[in-house]
């Protein structure tokens, strides 16, 4: 894995564009727009009450409510009492992403990139990004992704393939999830392609790898793996902030990278495990990911305060509103508490600390040690096996 | 478990737009109202080591997610600092430790699990007393806070605990460590 990190914050021009590319890039370009234009007030999206969110066409469950008050909210797939006033809100009602706010932002950060050239982007990366951004927003917001089965579909062949010849090792297996990893990192892949890619790749590799010589169940090797990537998540959102403001926003993507995986992992396998208390244990690891996404990782992209130096709209917010959750923000920002923030100290506080932060490096473990030792062993087993098989003809 | 993943396309939309996000717009819309108030310098600090995913695992109870607030996490911290202090008197085995600030730790396990687990609305300031009292408790039992055994004993219970509500091993053991390094910080 080579993952694009660049000085970020010797460039405010070249941190924008890539803290857009990575809020829009996320999930769904108009998803990432529509977040940011709700984060600044220019778009309402959920009200204080009752909301019932219809999700587009190809969802799983058509409508969830999500319920805002002054004591808390709450998420959930029933509806209310029948009393309740519901204020509905239709992911199909979002608006194009050549409308919106965030494309205009982004249009206006590539053209200053194109004609000032910083090291590390070119006019023709640049341009590739910009394409894909636009071709990705008029693709359908859910519903199956034929990029992402074709993918994984590619990457098994070639794993069957190659555990069938004489070169087979646990490189086999590492080799695509390292590449999903590589190529979410440079944006060739939204996150949410590259997870959906990842966590099916490691759910097959748990569950249809057999090795005789491996004495662990499927059970206990797929529950090993999810608390592994749950670990890994946790450690790189702890150390993320030791590092200078490109290595910090990449990790911070990349930890929502093996969150969504586990989250993923665990809720598809909680509809597909039988008994209780299995159920239970894949639903509650999925809560727990989604939870500590929510609280410490979501915020790093969407909250517009990781966009300093702020535009007019962005500052106007810093001075009113300012930070509403500190947990996500990059510890170069200074010490940060809920409430206004004085805008202009914000970025020089930020570049002073990452100029004095050293650079991820490529061979982190957040970008490479995505499988548990009990993965390793397994995967290795089943290769041994597979030469052993060879061998005796 | 099941052997395969037969159908792929369900991924997508099973995740995507999903509670996490939903719940990032949700925090912005929440008032402020929740986070004014004086806050307990302890609970302050037990509350950073805990978290709101942990503090969320003993709060969910059904299938709905509601959506922890300052006050609910409060009243976690309290109870896992006071779960903590019984574990590390316990350890130091010296009985009239325990007689002394028996009464303040079991209070704030109590107040602690009162909050977590009522369903009407919590009044904060129930939580502040009791923090206060175990703020005194630990102050008095601060020259043994090097007292390996007892740093043990309550990190132990501590993890023991986390577990029990589905918290992973490793986190567990990271949130039980921090909690302990938390409540020494005078």
């Amino acid at each position: 894995v080579a993952p694009l990190i660049l000085d970020e914050a010797a460039d405010a021009t070249v941190y924008r564009f890539l803290s857009f590319l990575r809020l829009l890039m996320l999930v769904h370009p108009r998803v990432g727009a529509d977040q940011y234009a709700q984060q600044l007030g220019l778009e309402a999206g959920v009200v204080s009450g009752w909301n019932a969110v219809h999700r587009a066409s190809g969802a799983e469950t058509p409508v969830v409510y999500v319920f805002i008050g002054p004591e808390g909210g709450r998420y959930s797939e029933e509806p209310p009492d029948r009393d309740e006033q519901i204020h509905h809100v239709r992911e199909d009602d979002l608006p194009t992403f050549e409308g919106s706010f965030a494309w205009r932002q982004v249009m206006q950060l590539a053209d200053m990139l194109c004609e000032r050239r910083p090291q590390g982007i070119d006019p023709t990366w640049v341009q590739e990004r910009t394409d894909l951004l636009c071709a990705l927003a008029k693709t359908p917001l859910r519903g199956p992704d034929e990029a992402v089965d074709e993918r994984i579909d590619w990457n098994l062949a070639g794993i069957r393939d190659a555990v069938n010849g004489p070169t087979a090792s646990l490189l086999t297996f590492k080799k695509p999830i390292a590449q999903v990893v590589d190529d979410s990192l440079r944006f060739r892949l939204t996150l949410t392609q590259a997870y959906n890619i990842v966590g099916v790749l490691l759910a097959r590799y748990m569950i249809t790898f057999p090795s005789p010589l491996d004495e662990m169940g499927v059970v206990a090797r797929v529950k090993n793996q999810i608390d592994h990537l749950i670990s890994l998540t946790s450690s790189i959102t702890r150390d993320r902030h030791v590092f200078d403001l490109g290595s910090y926003a990449q990790l911070s993507y990349v930890g929502l990278l093996w969150a969504n995986a586990v989250i993923l992992m665990a809720k598809q396998l909680a509809n597909r495990s039988e008994g209780e208390s299995l159920t239970r244990w894949f639903e509650r690891r999925a809560l727990y990911m989604e939870e500590a996404a929510a609280h410490n990782l979501y915020p790093s992209i969407f909250d517009p305060i990781s966009l300093a130096p702020f535009g007019a709209v962005e500052y106007k917010l810093a001075r009113t509103v300012g930070i509403i959750n500190p947990k996500g923000i990059y510890a170069g920002a200074g010490e940060i508490g809920p409430g206004p923030l004085a805008p202009e100290q914000v970025w020089p506080r930020v570049q002073s600390y990452s100029a004095s932060r050293a650079r991820v490096s490529a061979d982190n473990p957040a970008f490479e040690n995505f499988f548990s030792p009990e993965s390793v062993e397994h995967l290795s087993l089943f290769v041994l096996t597979m030469k052993l098989g060879q061998s005796l003809g | 478990v099941g052997s395969g993943w037969s159908n792929r396309s369900r991924l997508l939309a099973a995740v995507t737009l999903g509670a996490a996000a939903a719940q990032s717009a949700v925090e912005l819309r929440l008032t402020e109202e929740a986070r004014t108030g004086e806050q307990s310098p302890l609970l302050a600090r037990v509350e950073s080591a805990v978290g709101p995913a942990a503090a969320t695992m003993f709060v969910e109870r059904d299938r709905d997610r509601h959506f922890i607030l300052e006050t609910a996490l409060a009243a976690v911290a309290l109870y896992l600092a006071g779960k903590y202090l019984e574990g590390f008197v316990e350890g130091l085995g010296i009985p009239g430790l325990g007689r002394k600030h028996g009464e303040a730790i079991a209070a704030a396990v109590r107040s602690g699990l009162d909050g977590l687990t009522r369903d009407e609305k919590l009044d904060r300031t129930a939580l502040e007393q009791p923090a206060d009292a175990l703020s005194a408790t630990l102050l008095a039992l601060h020259e043994h806070r090097s007292d390996v055994q007892a740093l043990a004993s309550g990190k132990a219970g501590l993890v023991a605990i986390l577990e029990e509500r589905d918290i992973p091993s490793s986190e567990a053991e990271r949130i039980a460590e921090d909690v302990g390094e938390m409540l020494w910080r005078l």
